[in-house]
C-alpha cells in the first residue's frame, strides 16, 4: 500500500506503524487530512484548527526522534463532535446559543485519546444539541451526505460520519442518545459504536438526555473502533455512572461459531428491499460458515420511538434549563426585566427543534402527563428484559439500522413523527442500556449505503466486536469508499 | 389527549422559552400529533397507563454518588470570558427591585 492509498483507506494500526517506522512523516499525514478537510464541500467540520494540529505533529515527530514511547495511537488525526468539549476550542453543539462559548476544561474521552498520541483536527458538524437525525438542526448548515450531495449524512452526529467517510479523518468521536452514531454511521458507510451505558465517561459532552447519553467512535472499520474503545472505556471518577469494570483488552480473531438471533422486523413491508436483501444475503453466507441462525420474534422496534422520545425530551427539558443567557451563551439585546431576558435569550437562541423538544418534555413533566412518562418507563424495562431474554440463547442480536437509505435533504424536516422513526432499531440500545454497533452492509442499487445494527449483551462489548470484526474479516463492506474518496 | 393554546404557553412559561403567536400555533399542532402518536402506539401494548411505578427497580439505583466535597478551580478567567456582561468580576443582570424602589 503506497501512503496515499494507506491514508484513504489503512486502519489505525497500519497508519500507526507507517508513522513509527518513518514511511510516513506525522506532520506529511496531518496535512493530508488538513487539505482534505479545506478541499471538500460537504460542511462536516464546524471548525478546523490547522495550526494546533500541526504543532503536535511536530512535538510528536520530535519525541518519536527522541526516541519516546510511542502511545496506541500515536499520529492518528482524529475529529470531535462538537458537543464534547477539548479545552480553549469553542464548543458550539451546532447552536447559536453556544456559538463563540469555548470549553474550560478537556472531556475524558479527549484526555484518554491524547495520552495515547492522537491528533485532534477539529470540530465536527451536528444537529444542534444533537436533537435531529440529518444535521439539519444545525445553526451552521446541513452536512452533505459524501455518497450523494443531495441527501442527508444522518445524525445527530452527521458530521463525524461524513468526515470519515470522505476521507478527512481517520476516525471521529459521535455521541448517540438513540442512535445519533450508529444511523449516520448506516447512512455514509462507515461503522459506528455506542458502547454499553456506562462504560465510557461522559464528562465534557454537553448534556442532552442523561440517563441515555454516550460518547462513541466512529471508523473505517470494527477493528479500530475496538482499540479506540479500549481507550476511551473505563471507570471515572468524574462520571458516577461509569461502571469499575476491567481494563477492556482487544480481542484477537476467532474460528469459533456464533449463535445469531435476527429480528422479524426485517420482512416487515416498512423495511427497503435492498436493506431487506443485503441481510438476508449475510445471513445466508453466515449459514454457510456455519454458524447457528434464528428468527425472533422482537416486538418493540415500534414503541422504542415514542419511548425514547417521551423519556429524552423530559430529561432535556431539564438539562437545557442551564442556557440562561447570563452566565454564558447566548443574550438577547431586546429586554427590560430578568425573566424578559431568559425568555428571549432562550427564544432566539434555541432552533426549532430544539425548543419543540422542550416543550414536549416539559409538558410531558406536568403533573397531568405523569401516567406518559411512568408507562415509557415501563415499556424501557420491557425491552430491556426481552433483550435480555434473547441474549440467554443468543450471542448477538441483529437488526437493521434504519428502515431505509439516506433519505434527500429537505425531505422530511418539516414531518417530526417520520424523522423520529429513524431511531426505531437504534434508540432500542438506548433505552435498555445495550451495546450496538452499526457496520456497512454494501449500497442500494442507486449506490447509497447500508446498515446492520449488531446488539449484545450489556459489558459484552467483546463479543460485540469478535462478531463485527468477523463479518468485516469474510465480506469487503467497510472498504467501499465514495468514488471522489478512491 | 387535548393540547390547546393554554397548554403551549404554559410549557413555555416553565421552560423560560418566548414563543410568538405563529410558533404557539405551531408547536400546537406537533405537540398535538407527537402526544396522540406515541399514546396510541404505547396503547397497542396493554400496559397500564398509570403512575405506579418503582423507579427503584430502574437502572438509577445503581448509580454510584460520589461525596460532595468542594473543589477549587483554578480557570475562573476562562468562565468570566464566556459570561456576555461582567462587571467587577460579577455576572451582569438586570435589577429586580428597580420597580419597587419607584
Amino acid at each position: 500500500m503506497n501512503n496515499s492509498e494507506l491514508i484513504a483507506k489503512g486502519s489505525i494500526k497500519e497508519i500507526r506503524e507507517a508513522v513509527i517506522n518513518g514511511k510516513l512523516h506525522t506532520v506529511e499525514l496531518v496535512n493530508c487530512f488538513i487539505q482534505r478537510i479545506k478541499n471538500n464541500r460537504i460542511n462536516s467540520f464546524i471548525s478546523l484548527y490547522e495550526d494546533n494540529a500541526l504543532k503536535r505533529a511536530e512535538e510528536l515527530d520530535k519525541k518519536l526522534k527522541n526516541r519516546g514511547k510511542p502511545g496506541k495511537l500515536f499520529g492518528i488525526p482524529y475529529a470531535v463532535k462538537d458537543n464534547i468539549a477539548v479545552k480553549g476550542y469553542e464548543v458550539t453543539c451546532a447552536s447559536k446559543m453556544l456559538k463563540n462559548y469555548k470549553a474550560t476544561y478537556n472531556a475524558t474521552v479527549i484526555n484518554r485519546l491524547n495520552d495515547e498520541d492522537a491528533i485532534f483536527l477539529g470540530k465536527t458538524n451536528l444537529d444542534e444539541f444533537a436533537m435531529g437525525s440529518s444535521t439539519e438542526t444545525s445553526y451552521f448548515g446541513t452536512t452533505l451526505n459524501p455518497w450523494d450531495n443531495s441527501r442527508v449524512p444522518g445524525g445527530s452526529s452527521g458530521g463525524s460520519a461524513a468526515a470519515i467517510a470522505s476521507g478527512e479523518s481517520v476516525f471521529a468521536l459521535g455521541s448517540d442518545t438513540g442512535g445519533s452514531i450508529r444511523q449516520p454511521a448506516a447512512f455514509c458507510g462507515v461503522t459506528g459504536l455506542k458502547a454499553t451505558y456506562g462504560c465510557v465517561s461522559r464528562f465534557g459532552l454537553v448534556a442532552f438526555a442523561s440517563s441515555l447519553d454516550q460518547v462513541g467512535p466512529i471508523g473505517r472499520s470494527a477493528e479500530d473502533l475496538e482499540l479506540i474503545f479500549s481507550i476511551i472505556s473505563g471507570f471515572d471518577k468524574k462520571d458516577t455512572t461509569t461502571k469499575r469494570i476491567e481494563n477492556y483488552k482487544v480481542s484477537g480473531p476467532t474460528k469459533r461459531k456464533f449463535n445469531i438471533a435476527y429480528t422479524n422486523d426485517i420482512f416487515s413491508e416498512e423495511i427497503s428491499p435492498d436493506i431487506k436483501g443485503n441481510i438476508l444475503s449475510i445471513l445466508n453466507l453466515l449459514k454457510e460458515e456455519g454458524h447457528n441462525i434464528s428468527e425472533v420474534a422482537f416486538n418493540f422496534s415500534k414503541h422504542s420511538v415514542p419511548v425514547y422520545q417521551i423519556l429524552s425530551c423530559s430529561e432535556a427539558s431539564s438539562n437545557l434549563a442551564r442556557y440562561d443567557g447570563i452566565r454564558y451563551g447566548y443574550q438577547t439585546k431586546s429586554y427590560k426585566s430578568l425573566l424578559e431576558l431568559y425568555n428571549r435569550s432562550r427564544g432566539e437562541g434555541f432552533g426549532e427543534e430544539v425548543k419543540r423538544r422542550i416543550l414536549f418534555g416539559t409538558y410531558i413533566l406536568m403533573a397531568k402527563n405523569n401516567a406518559l412518562y411512568t408507562s415509557s418507563f415501563k415499556v424501557s424495562r420491557l425491552i430491556r428484559e426481552n433483550l435480555e431474554n434473547i441474549f440467554t440463547e443468543y450471542d448477538v442480536f441483529i437488526t437493521p439500522t434504519t428502515f431505509n437509505p439516506p433519505f434527500k435533504i429537505g425531505e422530511i424536516i418539516d414531518d417530526p413523527i417520520r424523522m423520529h422513526h429513524s431511531d426505531a432499531f437504534t434508540s432500542i440500545c438506548n433505552l435498555s442500556g445495550n451495546p450496538g454497533i452499526s457496520i456497512p452492509l454494501g449500497l442500494t442499487g442507486n449506490n447509497l449505503p447500508i446498515g446492520m445494527q449488531i446488539i449484545a449483551k450489556r459489558f459484552d462489548e467483546n463479543n460485540l466486536f469478535q462478531f463485527a470484526k468477523y463479518i468485516q474479516s469474510i465480506t469487503d463492506y467497510h472498504k467501499c469508499l465514495p468514488e471522489e474518496v478512491k | 389527549m387535548e393540547i390547546n393554546r393554554e397548554d403551549i404557553k404554559k410549557s413555555a412559561n416553565i421552560a423560560k422559552i418566548y414563543l410568538t403567536q405563529d410558533e404557539i400555533s405551531k408547536y400546537m399542532i406537533d405537540l398535538k400529533d407527537m402526544t396522540e402518536e406515541f399514546l396510541d402506539t404505547l396503547k397497542e401494548l396493554n400496559i397500564s397507563l398509570d403512575t405506579d411505578f418503582d423507579f427503584n427497580t430502574t437502572s438509577l439505583k445503581y448509580t454510584n454518588l460520589r461525596q460532595d466535597i468542594p473543589d477549587n478551580f483554578n480557570n475562573i478567567e476562562t468562565i468570566y470570558k464566556n459570561a456576555p456582561k461582567i462587571k467587577n468580576n460579577l455576572f451582569v443582570v438586570p435589577g429586580i427591585l428597580r420597580e419597587n424602589k419607584k
